[in-house]
């Protein structure tokens, strides 16, 4: 082994090495930019990327429908006996309404925000070791996309934009200890802050924490940004499961569950530009 | 002697790698037991290193390793220091104190795979969470994960030593 440390393979592997360690050790000092040498990389493989996913998708899509079949067959024979429960349920139907209603409201949010620019964007990879299930689209600072941006379905908040490259950006989803944003319950107003947490994760929640201990915040509540941070107000999150008091027994947390469903996530949504947008950031560079 | 250059091999070769990797970031393919996935590359990088020299196991390491990190969140070349180190280990490890059977390929296919799950670990969990967190993504996500990423080098061990065999005729 001794020669091998002699000889001049060791010599092109300690160079290049040194030159790896050093680009990686830069940007990750910087931060928020795809090192080149994976940006590159990134920028040959989308296109395979993308085709790859769309078969796993089509290749998921189609044991999804074999299954649903034989779940469909079992469905039937079960019909019946839901049709009674369906007429009592009938009974509930003005309350099913006026929830339907309430959250038509927040799904426009698009109409109601017409400050908001979007750039619509398709998932290329998952990051499988992420257990926050974050991933990769298929945009990047070419079209317009910077980091932070957040990033939405049309069924609420996906996460935002935490790093970025040419072609493609990595996105950081609600679910991750990385992020912290401020929220309201949407029904109280009662204010807290989304961190995620890895137990959390796991079921697929979010925590909504450092709630106060007198405030009013119930189970099935809906919770939406409070617009304070770099996402803008109003975009739901998702509804309160469960509330509990925190370690310290000084605040309360829930959990949440989002409203978007992450591990069937294929197009979502990057705001580039909204009302009010980087004034935190700003403020806090000052 | 030198050995004569198979086109087909080498081709097949980047195939294969190429392939683990997109299996491993489109998760609707990739086959996970509860929290553990098999990261392909790593069993596959180690029954490569094991037939090939510490510089083309350098190199192979370094290109799935900055292809990984184009996919992952926060890697900033992590994989690529990481998976070219591992192919120089193996491979350096494998002609000069193992010897190249099945056992050995286990020995070291564990050993690279419990090496990068516990770096993964220490550098993208340990800081930004807590110490609950910590010992759940450890015990639910790192080490089982590195224990069925290891056992897949039965498959890719034989592939390899087949491959080569074919260079060496």
């Amino acid at each position: 082994m001794r020669f091998f440390f002699r000889s001049k393979q060791f010599k092109i592997i300690l160079t290049v090495f040194i030159v790896v360690f050093a680009v990686s050790i830069i940007f990750s000092i910087i931060g928020k930019v795809i090192a080149p040498q994976s940006d590159i990389a990134g920028t040959i493989t989308a296109p395979f990327r993308s085709a790859f996913t769309s078969i796993s998708n089509g290749v998921s899509d189609f044991f999804d429908a074999l299954s649903g079949g034989n779940e469909a067959m079992l469905e039937n024979a079960e019909l019946e006996a839901e049709i009674n429960e369906l007429r009592n349920q009938l009974a509930d139907y003005e309350q099913i309404s006026k929830e339907n209603e309430f959250y038509k409201n927040y799904l426009e949010i698009k109409d109601q925000n017409p400050d908001f620019k979007f750039a619509p964007a398709t998932l290329i990879s998952r990051d499988s070791s992420d257990p926050y299930k974050g991933f990769v689209i298929n945009k990047g600072s070419s079209d317009g996309i910077s980091v932070h941006d957040p990033v939405i379905t049309d069924a609420g908040l996906v996460g935002y934009i935490s790093e970025v490259g040419l072609t493609t950006s990595k996105v950081t989803t609600i679910l991750s200890a990385d992020l912290t944003l401020g929220a309201l319950d949407n029904r109280t107003s009662d204010s807290g802050i989304i961190n995620g947490s890895l137990e959390l994760a796991e079921k697929g929640y979010t925590k909504f924490q450092n709630l106060s201990r007198s405030c009013s915040v119930a189970v099935g509540d809906y919770v939406i940004t409070s617009g304070e941070g770099i996402f803008p107000k109003g975009v739901l999150i998702g509804t309160i499961e469960t509330i509990s008091n925190d370690q310290y027994n000084t605040s309360l947390y829930a959990s949440i569950k989002p409203f978007v469903d992450l591990d069937s996530l294929r197009d979502v949504m990057v705001i580039t530009e909204f009302e009010g947008q980087g004034s935190i950031l700003d403020s806090e560079e000052e | 002697m030198h050995k004569k250059r198979h086109p087909l091999i080498i081709l097949l070769t980047i195939f294969i790698f190429f392939l683990s990797i997109l299996f491993y970031f489109t998760d609707s393919l990739n086959f996970k037991i509860g929290g553990a996935s098999a990261l392909l590359v790593l069993p596959i990088l180690t029954a490569f290193s094991m037939f090939n020299s510490p510089l083309a196991s350098f190199f192979t390491g370094l290109a799935c390793g900055i292809f990984m990190d184009s996919c992952m969140l926060g890697a900033f070349g992590f994989n690529a220091v990481l998976l070219m180190l591992i192919g120089v280990f193996v491979s350096l490890t494998s002609n000069n104190l193992f010897n190249k059977n099945i056992w050995a390929s286990l020995v070291l296919s564990f050993i690279v795979s419990l090496f990068y799950f516990v770096m993964h670990w220490v550098f993208f969990h340990t800081a930004n969470v807590t110490i609950k967190d910590n010992l759940i993504y450890l015990l639910k996500y790192a080490f089982p994960s590195a224990i069925y990423s290891a056992v897949f080098i039965i498959v890719f061990y034989y592939i390899f030593r087949h491959f080569n065999k074919i260079k060496s005729e």
